[in-house]
């Protein structure tokens, strides 16, 4: 009904992160990865930005030198998940200012974080970016000023 | 990249990670070969179950090991060693930073019928009545992620509870683990249900949104729950067309795409299941198309979900709309005749979704549907669409019609010798055989795909040709 995976792969194949919305057995989540990367590297420039995988749907779209891949049930609408991942991005995007791969390289456990503030077990939470960027940077803040009592404590 | 040159990077400082973490990070990603990564990892591993479980390591530390086992656990590791103190962080994490973590490892690292889940009961418990929202919503997020039977006994009626806190990030979130607890456990269902339907009536917009995604799952599992949410559902709709929802729900231009969509598939479903009132349904089903015209982006979203449910109606709906100028699909028009991949994907299928009255005639030929093929240059879920629309319309005529655009891309050099190119030529030479009634341009059409086909046809299929084409008796080759 809503995304089942959401994978961050890079032009060398390295994985940034998961997210599983569904419940799957190791090894076919491993499957799933390895194919699906596989099949994302090989696609041009122009093409469309969703495939067949067994019988499910692949949307994807790569940013700089990150792929972005989701997936999807077969009779969902591919379009809009797109649109759920650029929103991720843009999220991303005004959260790290200009975000690049090394930011989530590096943050990659706060990619997860506001992932779980715009999608929750695969389901569009939240629709408003100002919402998500708040509620976000709020916790940070929040986090940060925890961390100064304590150190002055 | 040198590691100097990372620890000045801004990205590095702003990351508050330690250095540790980095270099962890650093020499996993850099690994030359998969064995390599393997003995990066597995040494870290061992390093961390040494160290996790020491008396004197502090709670900080703590979440530290966990960021890099949630490293390790997304490369594929197993981690299972750490969930124990993941939970033990969420319980006793002297920060809300630690205990954040400690949340997202457990959730992360826990397969949904772990025993260990059970221990986590207690903290979610605590923290659902914290009086910081910030715990209040960590615990619901973790809830709506681990779905474990013995928890959602524990914790439902304080679940319920926070549906009515004042922040509207914790409501709507609450109504979000509410859903997935239902689902783990329908006999919740006449507790849970007149809650679910309170959320449709919350003031703020963004729990509505959330509401109203929870609903469409519901109806699509129990379409007769529609009655009680519909009206509802139509109602904000009607306010999102009308513009009145507050920009910050604006994406690229469109008003809360997400929730536009939701309430469609609602309509879909209803739709389908043979209740509501098909014209009520098509009528807002056409204002949605018509604001969906105006946008890009998520509103091409929009107009194929239309296109989607227009197409199910009894086509005297859609006849009656086209008979008031109203032309429901005057925007696949401009998608199927765009250049760009994904329009022109998007416009085939709604094609395919369309009955064959309201096409266009320019689309009954052929001749513009095989566009894709021309342009597709090896992108296959382009021409799989092309190809299952040209099958559904076949004749000798629209065979004939699309021979230009196939021969572009059969004799495109960078195809060459591609299976792509082989499914191309063995397809068309199938319709020909297939549907040619037309000994006249029979014969050159085959010849011309043979010659574009190089070596992608099997042998002994140019062969048995050429022999059949010797004797005199064409029509009657198999491939």
């Amino acid at each position: 009904m809503g995304i089942n995976w959401l994978l961050l792969v890079s032009r060398q194949g390295k994985v940034r992160l998961t997210k599983w919305f569904i419940t799957i057995p190791p090894k076919e989540k491993a499957k799933i990865v390895k194919d699906a990367t596989q099949l994302v590297l090989a696609r041009r420039v122009k093409m469309c930005n969703f495939l067949e995988y067994k019988d499910t749907k692949i949307v994807y779209r790569r940013y700089a030198s990150l792929f972005f891949v989701a997936g999807i049930n077969s009779n969902d609408n591919e379009l809009i998940t797109l649109e759920v991942v650029h929103r991720y991005v843009e999220i991303l995007d005004r959260y790290f200012g200009n975000v690049c791969e090394l930011d989530l390289i590096f943050n990659f456990h706060k990619a997860y974080f506001i992932l779980d503030e715009l999608l929750i077990a695969g389901e569009l939470q939240e629709s408003s970016k100002k919402s998500v960027l708040r509620v976000i940077t709020q916790q940070d803040q929040f986090e940060e000023q925890e961390a100064n009592e304590q150190k002055n404590s | 990249m040198s590691t100097l040159s990372i620890y000045r990077g801004s990205e590095f400082l702003a990351s508050g990670i330690s250095h540790d973490l980095m270099r962890f990070v650093k020499k996993v990603s850099e690994a030359k070969s998969k064995a390599e990564e393997r003995d990066h990892i597995h040494s870290e591993l061992e390093y961390i179950k040494s160290r996790i479980g020491l008396p004197d390591v502090s709670s900080s530390k703590v979440k530290e090991y966990l960021i890099r086992l949630i490293h390790c656990h997304m490369m594929g590791y197993n981690v299972d060693f750490g969930l124990i103190y993941a939970i033990m962080i969420t319980q006793s994490g002297e920060s809300i930073a630690d205990r954040r973590v400690g949340y997202l490892a457990s959730t992360l690292f826990i397969e949904n019928d772990n025993e260990l889940a059970i221990m986590l009961t207690n903290t979610l418990q605590r923290d659902l009545q914290s009086a910081k929202f910030q715990d209040r919503c960590a615990a619901l997020v973790a809830i709506s992620n681990i779905r474990q039977q013995e928890i959602v006994k524990a914790v439902v009626d304080l679940v319920i509870i926070n549906t009515d806190y004042q922040k509207e990030t914790v409501r709507k979130k609450a109504y979000i683990a509410l859903y997935w607890q239902l689902e783990i456990d329908p006999q919740l269902q006449d507790q849970l249900l007149p809650i679910l339907e309170k959320g449709l009536v919350d003031k703020d917009p963004s729990v509505l949104g959330a509401v109203i995604g929870i609903w469409r799952n519901l109806i699509k599992k129990t379409p007769a729950l529609y009655e009680e949410a519909l009206p509802a559902i139509i109602n904000h709709l009607r306010y999102i067309l009308g513009g009145k929802l507050h920009k910050s729900f604006d994406y690229h231009g469109t008003s809360s795409p997400w929730v536009q969509m939701h309430c469609i598939e609602i309509l879909e479903i209803v739709q389908s299941a043979g209740l509501g009132s098909t014209s009520e349904i098509a009528q807002i089903v056409m204002d949605t198309l018509r604001a969906a015209e105006k946008g890009v982006d998520a509103s091409f979203a929009i107009i194929y979900q239309c296109v989607r449910v227009l197409s199910k109606i009894p086509s005297h709906y859609v006849s009656e709309f086209i008979e008031e100028g109203k032309e429901p699909f005057r925007a696949v028009q401009r998608f199927v005749a765009a250049q760009n991949h994904i329009l022109k994907y998007l416009g085939l299928r709604c094609l395919s979704l369309m009955d064959d009255e309201f096409w266009n005639e320019e689309w009954r030929d052929g001749k513009v549907i095989s566009e894709a093929i021309a342009i597709s240059n090896g992108d296959e879920t382009l021409v799989d669409e092309a190809m299952h629309l040209i099958e559904r319309i076949a004749t000798s005529e629209v065979i004939f019609n699309i021979q230009e655009n196939c021969l572009i891309a059969m004799s495109s050099s960078a195809l060459q010798g591609t299976p792509f190119h082989a499914k191309l030529c063995g397809w068309y030479a199938k319709q020909i055989e297939d549907h040619c009634t037309d000994t006249d341009w029979y014969l050159e059409l085959m010849l011309q795909v043979i010659i574009e086909s190089g070596r992608s046809l099997p042998e002994k299929y140019v062969d048995d040709y050429c022999a059949r084409f010797g004797s005199g008796n064409v029509f009657s080759n198999q491939l």
